[in-house]
């Protein structure tokens, strides 16, 4: 339902640009657009929305040439070659695959990726910093604070904050180490190495820690793995604070989510701003620009947590 | 030949027999088709249960079998326990080898049985299994443990259900289930017993209203069967209430119809009994009074007999007495009439006008008497049969006409017409010409006598078988009540001081009946009488 007002919020909007932009009399830009998308998800849909919008609120006339990988890299070759022959004034990326087979391939038209989570992870340029070539983009790293800020609200009294990690996000339970310190939180962090030491970790971490909070490893939440995680914390009265919306509609008791047609909305921004002329190099990579508190009120009362009202106030209940 | 009655079955069995039997077979029929639907229904219900719960377990127990975890597993398993159906389940790995089982503890008498498909409603549920045995009955259900073959990138991690693998799933694991269906079993046995209970019930009931209503149809017509008995023994008076149902109450009605019309009947017939007994009565006591009649008559009869024997006795005795007493009265008053005209006459010397006028009194009176006494002896010569008559054949016409002119001095001083008819060729008639010369004149002396005025005819002419003689006078007329006594002895018409003797009349008809002739006569007061004598004419001599 979100989703169809976002669409048809969107949608009104353009149809209030092409109304209003000429009695402002100024004519719109026509600007050439290639959008690649790592394969069909409902997320990169909303995002792509939001960057036409953006590009239409800047005063262009986007024209969108859209790809797709299919989430598979061997399909790369053609579009890049296709996009060197067209030379579009700006490319846009859905998502790190994407991203990271077009980069590889181009590198003199402006590129500006979207939906990409740890970027330097793919190769990118970190959060806050300009690559100095031609890409430049939004990630969709949750800030870290956010997280803790939506658990202090919630679960005042949860000091131990477990973390169920592989080595492929040390760097992340880090930067949560300093957040939490900052805060008088503790992060109980435990690595594993394989899925098949969920089990195992799991068992210190539901003892050792008062709130689970899941960071995006992909090594350690699995598609058994996850099920095995949400089923032994409401086994255990554990709160699991999860990713974005997709976890809390498995079972997370609660979770901080992004909104992706304002994720779009801000890669749009910054293709804009290289169409004004500025160099991509130079737009520091930016981090998603607000985020989303959600709530599964079955789990809740499965574990028995009480969501405090201006929490729940703030934040959206998806599953009732 | 035809049953006896009684040998027959009664509509009340009858009815009751076929409603029990009705009732019975569709409650059977309709039980056990309701228990076969619902034991359907609850095994395919339990079997879908069993399924889900074996799916469930089998999307849980993914980690566990792909990490080998039988903890894990087991704890599954024990979650499973408060499910009162589950008798056990088991984990395996692909390769069969048991990773967990339980709930522990519990027998496992379907071990060894042979398990054979599940049916519900004509479709074999894939899966599932029924294994029957002495302890009861099983469900076994299977569901195999998938797991994704590729896993997803991190970042994909929060844009899609975490829980679901992407790639081509991997058969990793077995979960079974066995469920007990001891509370299908319990749950049809109930059904069973509200089945029975129901049909119970339902026959009861459908008892209760066939009696009723065979008691409705069959009481009316016992009653008809008893009334009409009672009919046949001549209880005439029979009259039924009308039975409850219409066509009961038409019968009843029609047979009170016939009861009365034959009560009718009856009456009338005893009615008729009554009356023809009266008759008979009437006619025996009628027979038994007219005997006494016939015997009174025959007495009365032999009476009369001597009565009459007596009268005709005493009669004669009176005419002999009177015919002496007439003789003997005759001749001293003869005496006197005959010295009475002597002194008259002056034989005996002159006499005063006192003297003559009382001698010509006593010679009046002489006559008179010596007129009565002959008319005495002639009466009392007739009745004693001494009456002598000197038959000839006569001329009526020319003695009729010598009484006329006999009697007519009589008229002498009466403004009176003697007149007189005589037909011509008058036959002859065979009677006493002196006797004849009697009945004339005394009828027209009478005529004259009794008429002051007017006229008296005589007329004589031929009639029938003889000579017809009658004498009309326009006199004062006889009354219609008297014309009977007019010729019996003594009887005058004018009382004791009248002229005559009062024995005329019947003197003459005495003659003329003597001379085998008939007289009668008509009258009027006030103008008139007529008498009429018939006398037969003479037979031709020889």
């Amino acid at each position: 339902m979100r989703d169809v007002a976002a669409k048809l919020t969107l949608a009104a909007l353009a149809l209030l640009l092409v109304v209003v932009r000429p009695a402002l009399a100024q004519a719109p830009v026509r600007l050439t657009v290639a959008l690649i998308t790592s394969r069909s998800l409902e997320p990169y849909n909303l995002a792509a929305a939001g960057i036409t919008a953006a590009l239409s609120d800047a005063g262009y006339a986007p024209v969108v040439d859209t790809f797709n990988l299919d989430g598979d890299a061997t399909s790369a070759g053609g579009i890049v070659s296709r996009l060197r022959q067209e030379r579009h004034d700006v490319i846009l990326t859905l998502g790190s695959l994407a991203t990271t087979e077009v980069a590889r391939g181009i590198d003199d038209i402006p590129l500006v990726f979207c939906m990409v989570l740890d970027p330097p992870s793919s190769g990118l340029t970190a959060e806050g910093e300009a690559s100095g070539r031609n890409i430049t983009g939004v990630s969709m790293d949750i800030p870290i604070d956010a997280q803790l800020d939506a658990i202090e609200a919630v679960l005042p009294t949860a000091k131990r904050v477990g973390i169920l990690h592989s080595a492929e996000s040390t760097a992340q339970v880090a930067k949560a180490e300093a957040a939490a310190n900052a805060r008088g939180l503790s992060i109980v962090a435990t690595q594993i190495s394989s899925e098949r030491e969920v089990s195992r970790a799991m068992t210190s971490l539901l003892t050792g820690s008062d709130v689970l909070l899941a960071l995006p490893d992909a090594a350690v939440y699995t598609e058994s793995s996850t099920r095995y995680v949400l089923l032994s914390t409401l086994r255990q009265a554990m709160p699991f604070v999860g990713l974005m919306d997709s976890f809390v509609s498995a079972g997370a008791f609660m979770g901080v989510g992004l909104d992706f047609v304002d994720l779009g909305r801000q890669a749009g921004a910054i293709a804009a701003r290289i169409a004004q002329g500025e160099a991509p190099g130079a737009i520091p990579v930016e981090g998603p620009a607000a985020t989303r508190l959600l709530f599964n009120q079955r789990t809740a009362r499965r574990i028995g947590v009480n969501i405090p009202p201006e929490a729940l106030a703030a934040g959206e209940v998806l599953v009732p | 030949m035809s049953p006896s009655p009684h040998s027959r079955l009664g509509l009340r069995p009858l009815f009751i027999a076929t409603v029990t039997l009705v009732v019975l077979t569709t409650s059977v029929l309709l039980g056990w088709a309701l228990i076969r639907d619902r034991s359907q229904r609850l095994k395919g219900e339990l079997a879908n249960k069993g399924l889900s719960v074996a799916k469930t377990l089998a999307s849980h127990a993914q980690y566990g079998v792909l990490v080998a975890d039988s903890m894990e597993l087991e704890r599954l398993i024990t979650g499973l326990s408060h499910d009162p159906d589950l008798a056990f389940a088991s984990i395996t790995d692909a390769e069969g080898a048991v990773l967990a089982q339980g709930p522990t503890g519990r027998p496992t008498p379907w071990q060894g049985l042979e398990a054979r498909p599940v049916t519900v409603a004509g479709i074999e549920l894939e899966g599932a299994q029924e294994i029957e045995g002495d302890g009861g009955s099983w469900l076994v259900v299977k569901a195999p443990v998938h797991a994704a073959s590729q896993t997803r990138s991190k970042e994909e991690l929060g844009l899609v259900d975490p829980t679901i693998g992407r790639g081509p799933k991997e058969l990793v694991g077995t979960v079974t289930l066995v469920l007990s269906e001891a509370r299908v079993a319990q749950a049809i046995s109930d059904a069973g017993q509200v089945v029975a209970v129901v049909t119970a019930a339902v026959v009861a009931l459908g008892l209760i209203l066939t009696i009723s209503l065979s008691t409705i149809m069959v009481s009316p017509i016992l009653e008809l069967a008893a009334a009409s008995r009672r009919i046949a023994q001549g209880d005439m008076a029979v009259s039924l209430k009308e039975g409850p149902a219409r066509e009961l109450a038409e019968l009843t009605r029609a047979f009170n119809q016939m009861s009365k019309a034959l009560t009718d009947r009856d009456l009338a017939l005893q009615e008729n009994a009554q009356a023809l007994a009266a008759q008979a009565k009437a006619l025996s006591e009628r027979g038994a009074e007219l005997e006494e009649r016939n015997l009174e008559l025959h007495l009365s009869q032999e009476q009369l007999k001597g009565t009459n024997a007596e009268l005709l006795h005493a009669s004669r005795l009176k005419s002999a007495f009177l015919a002496s007493m007439s003789h003997e009265l005759r001749t001293p008053l003869n005496s006197i009439i005959g010295y009475t005209e002597c002194m008259l006459d002056g034989l005996d010397g002159p006499i005063t006008e006192d003297q003559q006028e009382s001698l010509e009194r006593v010679q009046r009176n002489g006559r008179h008497l010596l007129g009565l006494i002959g008319d005495i002896l002639d009466l009392s010569k007739i009745e004693a049969g001494k009456m002598e008559l000197s038959l000839d054949n006569l001329n009526v016409g020319d003695i009729a006409a010598e009484c006329l002119g006999m009697v007519r001095p009589l008229s002498r001083g009466k403004e009176l017409d003697m007149g007189v008819q005589i037909a011509r060729g008058l036959p002859l008639v065979h009677g006493d010409a002196s006797r004849l010369r009697q009945v004339v004149i005394n009828l027209l002396s009478n005529a004259v006598k009794f008429s002051d005025k007017g006229s008296v005819l005589l007329k004589v002419e031929a009639a029938q078988d003889g000579v017809e003689l009658s004498v009309r006078d326009t006199g004062r007329g006889i009354p219609a009540e008297k014309l009977g006594d007019i010729f019996i002895e003594f009887q005058q018409l004018e009382g004791p001081n009248s002229p005559g003797t009062g024995l005329g009349l019947a003197i003459t008809r005495r003659l003329v009946e003597l001379m085998k002739g008939t007289i009668d006569v008509k009258s009027e007061v006030g103008k008139g009488s007529t008498f009429t004598v018939w006398l037969p004419r003479a037979k031709p001599r020889g």
